[in-house]
């Protein structure tokens, strides 16, 4: 009989992964910050992000290739020991877990605005925290399949309000066309490209994967499809929102959608988008809870991570909690993790990779003597 | 006498110093003891203190030795309170179970079931458990009193009243053998006995026929038992289940063999019309109760040497006979050997449907849809074995059980192979909208009048306000009494006997409706939202899903009066989750869309023309991937080429 014993899944689901895992920052406020540092070259900012991410992520790629179907973890072991994997992962899984955090605080904060203005926040989130505990126990293998299944829907659905708000559209929104100034598009910019902080998932996703050309695929489409998505998000929102009022700091996309008016009949309904987007955000901090909780007990050389998924999970909703309004989230939602993120995702597994490399040259020619 | 061995204890159990447990098989001859402490096992087949173990023992201040059945020994193992402390100060630790996943099968297309060789494995247990000598004790006796006897005890002969034992002679040369015949009466058809069994054997056996026989057991079945189905047995467990499945058994006295004849003949069903699974176009038949005629049904319909019926008994004391039925050269063996392997595995008394063997062998029984496709329809069955799947029939059950199943294949209509498919793109898209509207309808109600008035139009929204106005109740409360008395009326119209059910149906939800809205006690909106959610939820194409749907729907009302849309959203997360962690036989539940696989919008949400269905399901991983081939409408290629 036919048994399997580790759990793979293929290219499609794990780009879906990825997009959502990136993409959902444009419900919340991607578009927002890039007109917040780049006026109304925000969109020109949102193309330099994704050129940028680009680069780094080919050379990372390059990089990785010959620790084929070794996962970060596995590399940081290889580079220094068990103490460098155990740093590894309890630096990656504690930014995933702070994302975690500011992201269910910020949507939580959001929906309460949006729909339920009369409950209070703690049970708002516990409908979150549900979801992502629910999800943990059923395993990666099940976060993945329902992202391929339910991102297209997501996506079509935001295609719809792009489409939807096309009428609004005023082209002189974009002039002048560099924004606050060049300097501002390319410096913030690459501070920016922190908003592609969870591409670091891609490297803990090896073990479940193919191999080497599964990992760069799917990186190459992700970034690809991510960029796509940002850009065209970014731009249209600069061009519906005159420069002032799109630096409105609330769901940027939730009011397009409340622009949109389909005859006299459908004049609001932007509260169907409530549908994707509390479903994009359900699937984001499932996803990104799961791989903290997976990168932290794999760290920690635990066996089995179903037993740290409710622990971990009432550490989020503590660490949630810490900010004390909706301001301060964005401040370090802004000021921190998405000017900062870059430095784990892109610098630190660069450096590692290489360290990892070295590490095995010098083992090879210790052999080799 | 005695054996010696130092043997490590068994992993996972704690050893101690000085404490040890000492076991004995109850056979007092043998005297088999284990001595188990901290470092060693003896084995002990004398006396007590005699052997090396039981010395061991004694210097232990072991001062007798107990006996214990062997199969109590869990009771004091001392692992077991490691085992409890673990449980409940830490975590459970997860059983390895090894979870049966669907992949290719390693033999080739066309290469008559050669695949991963459980086919021929299963084809040599079967023909060595024919050839099976009887267990001990077991075996037909030469002497007809013992037989007679034996019979009478398992029958309980006279207190039985059904069972027929009828005592003959047959003649054989010039002397007269005594003989008897044992059968239910009933289940057996007494114009085959008494033309085809006992005439022949009373009759003819007097006549002088060509001598042929080389003894007695020769002659009685090559010249006197004229009967298509004359089996010879050994034991009286074959004997037994002959007779209690509709067959008769002959004895012969000196012969220590039994003539086993199928002579069922039980009333039933004939094949009638489906009663559930109605449909316009396509064949009209139905299973009945009967296995014969259900496998025969199918195979009517797919005359294909291939097609395998494989016999498996459920069921410790009915000893239901089901059949696995696949087609040999498509199937994927692992999932026949898995669908053989957990029919195998049911241990029940008794096994009277194919509802409750459904329930034994699903993959999960908390998830509210089923994971297997119950149908009453031979033709869909016949579909469904042509694309690779395993059919069960269990005998006495009008419904066949097919698997493996995916999500999808729930909303798909028996009729959806026999229309065009530009009407079945249609009706699948009824059927996915009325699924929607059964489940979420009353929910969205609740969350939208509770928490998203702003999306509702105005002047909707002031047509609704008007005619809530009189109401006193929350649209919870209001949504929850019309559901369950929606749900009342239909229960009780399939209670209800004979033509009054649709009747009290009708008139129950007019009249309920009607007095209800003029009560004031429930908004007309409402009447027509639970309305819109019931003939939802007819719409469904699988009575199995209907019912989860109908489960859910309530969990989704309590949502969106809970968080409004975010509730649903939830609901909605937790239900996909749940699904797509699901298998149904090895094959993911939401395949083809997650994972993805090949061919996913040919017949799945969608459904391609005839002609462009040339694949099996690729995740039924079948022997033979192509349906048809590639240029099915041949004539259209000949007339091109004419051109």
């Amino acid at each position: 009989m036919q048994m399997e014993k580790k759990i793979k899944f293929g290219r499609w689901e794990a780009v879906t992964l990825t997009i959502n895992l990136i993409c959902t920052k444009i419900f919340l406020y991607f578009n927002r910050l890039t007109v917040e540092d780049a006026g109304n070259a925000g969109w020109l900012m949102a193309v330099f992000i994704c050129a940028v991410v680009a680069v780094l992520y080919s050379v990372q790629i390059w990089l990785y290739k010959i620790f084929e179907g070794k996962d970060i973890l596995d590399i940081a072991e290889i580079a220094g020991g068990k103490v460098l994997k155990a740093i590894t992962g309890f630096a990656l899984g504690g930014l995933l877990f702070l994302l975690a955090a500011i992201t269910m605080r910020k949507f939580s904060e959001d929906i309460k605005t949006v729909s339920l203005p009369t409950s209070p926040l703690s049970y708002v989130m516990v409908f979150f925290m549900a979801g992502i505990v629910i999800a943990g126990f059923l395993g990666v293998e099940s976060i993945v399949r329902h992202s391929a299944i339910v991102i297209p829907v997501v996506v079509a659905g935001y295609i719809v309000i792009l489409l939807g708000i096309m009428p609004k559209i005023d082209v002189t929104n974009l002039f002048p066309i560099f924004g606050t100034g060049v300097k501002n598009v390319l410096l913030k910019g690459f501070y920016r490209t922190s908003i592609f902080a969870e591409l670091l998932v891609l490297f803990m996703l090896p073990p479940f994967l193919g191999g080497y050309e599964d990992v760069k695929n799917i990186g190459y489409v992700s970034v690809g499809l991510c960029s796509f998505f940002l850009i065209t998000g970014s731009l249209v929102y600069i061009l519906v929102f005159p420069y002032p009022s799109s630096l409105e700091p609330f769901l940027p996309v939730f009011n397009m959608a409340r622009l949109i008016g389909l005859g006299r009949f459908f004049q609001r309904i932007e509260s169907l988008f409530v549908f994707i987007w509390v479903m994009s955000a359900l699937m984001y901090l499932s996803a990104v809870f799961f791989f903290a909780t997976y990168t932290v007990s794999k760290a920690a050389g635990l066996k089995y991570i179903r037993p740290m998924i409710i622990p971990f999970a009432i550490i989020v909703f503590s660490i949630a909690f810490l900010p004390p309004d909706l301001v301060s989230v964005i401040k370090i939602e802004s000021g921190f993790v998405n000017t900062w993120g870059w430095v784990v995702t892109f610098v630190f597994i660069s450096l590692i990779f290489l360290w990892a490399r070295i590490a095995k040259r010098g083992r090879r020619e210790n052999r080799g003597k | 006498m005695c054996s010696y061995a130092d043997v490590r204890p068994k992993h996972g159990y704690v050893a101690m110093t000085a404490v040890y447990c000492i076991k004995m098989t109850e056979q007092d001859d043998t005297n088999e003891a284990i001595i188990w402490h901290n470092i060693s096992v003896g084995i002990c087949k004398g006396r007590s203190g005699q052997c090396n173990a039981c010395r061991i023992g004694t210097r232990l201040g072991v001062s007798d030795l107990w006996t214990l059945n062997l199969n109590t020994w869990e009771a004091y193992d001392l692992s077991f309170i490691s085992r409890q402390l673990k449980k409940y100060l830490f975590f459970e630790e997860p059983k390895k179970l090894e979870k049966f996943i669907l992949k290719p099968d390693g033999g080739s297309a066309g290469s008559k079931g050669t695949g991963t060789g459980s086919f021929e494995k299963v084809r040599e247990k079967k023909i060595a458990e024919s050839d099976k000598p009887p267990e001990p004790g077991d075996e037909v006796k030469s002497d007809i009193d013992s037989n007679l006897t034996h019979m009478k005890d398992v029958y309980s002969i006279p207190v039985n009243s059904d069972i027929i034992l009828r005592e003959f002679d047959i003649t054989y040369g010039c002397k007269s053998v005594r003989a008897f015949i044992i059968f239910f009466d009933g289940m057996t058809d007494r114009e085959v006995i008494n033309n085809y069994i006992l005439k022949p054997l009373m009759v003819n056996s007097v006549m002088p026929l060509k001598d042929t026989a080389e003894n007695l057991e020769d002659y009685v079945v090559r010249q006197l038992m004229p009967h298509c189905q004359v089996n010879i047995d050994t034991s009286y467990k074959k004997a037994v289940d002959t007779v209690n499945f509709g067959g008769c058994v002959l004895f012969v006295d000196g012969l220590d063999v039994c003539f086993t004849a199928d002579v069922k003949g039980w009333d039933h069903r004939g094949v009638e019309k489906p009663n559930n699974e109605i449909i316009i176009k396509g064949p009209q038949e139905a299973f009945n109760e009967v296995l014969r005629t259900n496998s025969a049904q199918i195979r009517k319909r797919l005359k294909d040497e291939d097609l395998i019926v494989e016999d498996v008994i459920v069921g410790k004391v009915s000893r239901t006979p089901c059949s696995i039925m696949y087609i040999k050269d498509v199937a994927n063996e692992a999932l026949v050997a898995e669908v053989r392997r957990r029919l195998e595995g049911v241990e029940v008394d008794y096994m009277l449907d194919a509802g409750a063997l459904e329930q034994l062998i699903e993959d999960s029984t908390v998830y509210p849809s089923p994971q297997v496709i119950s149908t009453e329809r031979p033709d869909y069955v016949a579909e469904l074995l042509v694309s690779g799947r395993v059919a069960i029939i269990v005998d006495g059950s009008p419904n066949a059980l097919v698997v493996p199943i995916t999500a999808f294949d729930l909303m798909h209509s028996p009729e959806d192979n026999y229309i065009r498919f530009p009407y079945v793109n249609l009706l699948r898209y009824i059927r996915y909208i009325a699924g929607f509207l059964a489940l979420l309808l009353p929910g969205l109600y609740v969350a939208i009048t509770n928490y998203h008035q702003e999306m509702i139009p105005t002047d909707l929204l002031l047509a609704i306000e008007a005619s809530r106005e009189k109401v006193p109740f929350p649209s919870l409360v209001e949504i929850l009494l019309m559901e369950i008395s929606f749900e009342l009326i239909r229960e009780a119209g399939l209670r209800v006997p004979g033509p009054i059910g649709p009747t009290l149906g009708i008139i129950g939800a007019l009249i309920l409706g009607q007095a209800a809205v003029a009560a004031n006690i429930v908004s007309p909106i409402l009447i027509i939202i639970v309305a819109v959610t019931g003939i939802g939820s007819f719409a469904i194409p699988n009575y199995s899903l209907a019912y989860s749907v109908r489960i859910m729907r309530f969990g989704f009302i309590f949502l969106g009066a809970m968080a409004g849309f975010l509730g649903i959203t939830l609901g909605l997360f937790i239900i996909g989750n749940w699904s797509t962690a699901l298998k149904s036989f090895g094959v993911p539940f939401t395949a083809p869309l997650g994972p993805r696989t090949s061919g996913r919008y040919k017949n799945v949400i969608f459904k391609a023309p005839e002609w462009k269905l040339e694949y099996r399901p690729d995740y039924l991983n079948t022997k033979k991937k192509r349906k048809q081939d590639e240029h099915s409408m041949k004539w259209k290629r000949d007339t091109e080429k004419r051109k």
